[in-house]
């Protein structure tokens, strides 16, 4: 029986258990892939839980001051660059703070305060619009922004993993290559026979059968 | 090529459309992030910042409480003002001949001063010969009223609805316009011959 060298090296499937096998590198692969999803779930469930505690403060659950100062910070100045109640001094924004307290003693709640400062100074003088009709989009696009940046790195990752498990396996033959050759010569020095000169023959014999 | 056109393309819509979000919101703001508390020049006639039924309770400088429901079957001037806001200053000798003009018919003015000292107020009122009912006001009116800035002023038809609110020092002519209007709406004759 010949030894058909080149027909060996070019058959990973011959190679002894302990060689990486495609399929090991699939498996590989795929390990990887479930750790990435694993992670992946595990920032969506935590941005969830971060998103239901957010509302689990309750107007009830907050003193009459910390209320006043909650929505110091949600009306704006209505002359001011910019500013919330709580930021500016100018005289008006002492006055709308006045009478943030005043309703909050009167019973008011949260929203009753905003829609009142909303119906003299209309939605600029809150300092987040209401998500509601057209304002939806300023608070739809964070989100809109970050699902999108976080699918665009997600498939960035596959590609660049694709790539590499594209540029590994090749790397896997040719080191398989190496060491067959070195295992195949062993073996003609061994038998003491030239395994080249063998395979010619062999490959004569078989063009010229008889 | 593909992947760096899919981050071309995630990163720039995003940053396309903020870019458009801040323009339109410059576009309806008119670039404009807010106006300082005083109306340095005339505007005119702006939307209303109160309900037509809004009513206050100011007590004047001689001590008594009016209110507009007291004034009914009057056309009413609600001027917010204060002695140091220059255009206030020089709308004051304008609002008292405009007073004088048409108390007689039908017409009341009541000034509410804000952000000011009661001296500063009186001595002003003295030196421009101000006839007309005054007050001062803690910040409770003049936040109700929607006032943003001084001086602004709320028209009342002799029903005491709030119709108009006009922002900037006001000239007799401006002034005469308004009242004008109203009068003659209230009385269903031409006030031209009280010009």
């Amino acid at each position: 029986m010949w030894l058909n060298r080149s027909k060996i090296a070019l058959d990973p499937l011959a190679r002894g258990s302990n060689w990486p096998t495609s399929r090991a590198i699939q498996m590989n692969l795929a390990s990887n892939r479930l750790s990435a999803s694993r992670i992946a779930a595990s920032i969506f469930i935590g941005l969830c839980l971060l998103f239901a505690l957010s509302g689990c403060v309750r107007e009830d659950d907050l003193t009459p001051d910390q209320r006043a100062f909650a929505l110091d910070r949600e009306l704006m100045c209505p002359v001011c660059d910019g500013q919330t109640l709580d930021q500016s001094h100018a005289q008006i924004a002492e006055d709308m703070k006045l009478i943030v307290r005043e309703k909050i003693a009167e019973g008011d709640s949260n929203q009753e305060i905003r829609d009142y400062f909303v119906a003299r100074y209309g939605e600029i003088v809150l300092a987040a619009p209401e998500a509601s009709g057209f304002n939806l989009i300023v608070w739809l696009m964070p989100a809109v922004i970050a699902g999108g940046g976080a699918l665009a790195v997600v498939w960035v990752l596959k590609n660049m993993r694709r790539q590499a498990a594209a540029a590994g396996g090749s790397q896997d033959v040719t080191l398989a290559d190496r060491q067959l050759e070195k295992y195949l010569e062993q073996v003609d020095r061994d038998t003491g026979v030239d395994g080249d000169s063998l395979a010619n023959r062999g490959s004569s014999s078989e063009s010229e059968p008889g | 090529m593909n992947q760096r056109r899919a981050v071309a393309i995630g990163v720039g819509v995003p940053l396309v459309l903020l870019a458009a979000l801040l323009a339109w919101g410059v576009a309806r703001t008119g670039g404009s992030q807010g106006r300082p508390g005083v109306n340095d020049s005339y505007i005119g006639e702006v939307a209303l910042t109160v309900e037509p039924d809004a009513d206050f309770q100011l007590t004047t400088l001689s001590g008594d409480i009016v209110s507009l429901e007291q004034l009914r079957g009057k056309v009413v001037v609600v001027d917010f003002w204060s002695s140091w806001c220059a255009p206030c200053r020089a709308e004051g000798p304008v609002l008292a001949e405009s007073y004088r003009k048409w108390r007689d018919s039908g017409v009341e003015f009541v000034g509410i001063a804000v952000w000011d000292e009661r001296a500063e107020i009186e001595h002003f009122i003295e030196a421009n010969d101000i006839e007309y009912i005054n007050g001062i006001d803690n910040g409770r009116i003049l936040v109700n009223w929607g006032v943003r800035g001084i001086p602004e002023k709320f028209f009342v038809n002799a029903d005491g609805e709030v119709v108009k609110k006009v922002t900037g020092p006001n000239t007799a002519d401006t002034l005469d316009r308004v009242l004008e209007e109203l009068t003659d709406e209230a009385l269903g004759i031409r006030t031209s011959a009280v010009r």
